[in-house]
């Protein structure tokens, strides 16, 4: 069973196909196109996001709707069909759509809505789609350093 | 500020045109010639580039437990 040493987990076991790959990687990081999804069971729905490639790499992620309520995916034709996606079938329980999340030193959390990853679960593609519209932010406050939620 | 039509061009210095080439409701599309050597991108892109350098480095932050508990209780779980 294939192994990577995360510098967050330690060794980690995955079973082969057990990862997203995101055919282009990510901007700013074009070389990471493979990533092991890790649930750590006390905090869940985040879900981290662990390289492949690369041990030091990790994004934590959480589950647009637990971000915001009703979270509406719009993605360009093309981000969707490098995933064998359509628009018809953007949508259900076979596509999983997190928004990254990044952590000022104050331990305020803000969420890329703007950018949200989307995975194809039936074939574990993925690509972060950037919206054409301003309809969610790029960093969408969470919560303040403390406990305090912006989100409601 | 300049006001252009479809097919009309501003230029910049002296090698880079910038062409509205067609207009359709709220969105243009624009034709941009530039030296090669030069990066031409939507600012999304940029800003997408620099959440994610952010990003990469959230494993391990401290208070993601209390984060995480807050988005539980948004989910319902």
């Amino acid at each position: 069973m294939p192994k990577i040493i995360s510098r967050n987990f330690g060794a980690v076991e995955f079973s082969p196909g057990e990862q997203f790959v995101f055919p282009n990687g990510l901007p700013g990081f074009p070389c990471e196109t493979d990533f092991l999804p890790v649930e750590v069971p006390d905090q869940l729905p985040l879900v981290y996001l662990q390289s492949l490639r690369t041990s030091d790499l990790c994004f934590v992620a959480a589950p647009v709707n637990c971000v915001v309520e009703d979270y509406q995916l719009c993605a360009d034709a093309e981000d969707l069909t490098l995933i064998d996606l359509g628009p018809d079938n953007a949508r259900g329980p076979q596509t999983l759509c997190l928004a990254l999340l990044c952590f000022a030193e104050d331990g305020r959390a803000t969420a890329n809505l703007r950018a949200p990853l989307i995975v194809n679960l039936r074939n574990r593609r993925g690509v972060q789609a950037i919206r054409n519209d301003d309809r969610y932010a790029f960093r969408f406050p969470l919560q303040a350093a403390g406990g305090g939620s912006a989100c409601s | 500020m300049i006001r252009r039509r479809s097919n009309e061009s501003v230029l910049v210095g002296d090698e880079i045109e910038i062409q509205v080439l067609e207009i359709a409701g709220n969105r243009v599309k624009l034709g941009i010639s530039a030296p090669r050597e030069m990066l031409v991108l939507r600012k999304e892109l940029r800003q997408t580039e620099e959440f994610n350098l952010d990003a990469s480095r959230a494993a391990g932050a401290p208070h993601i437990s209390s984060l995480a508990k807050m988005l539980k209780s948004r989910q319902g779980l």
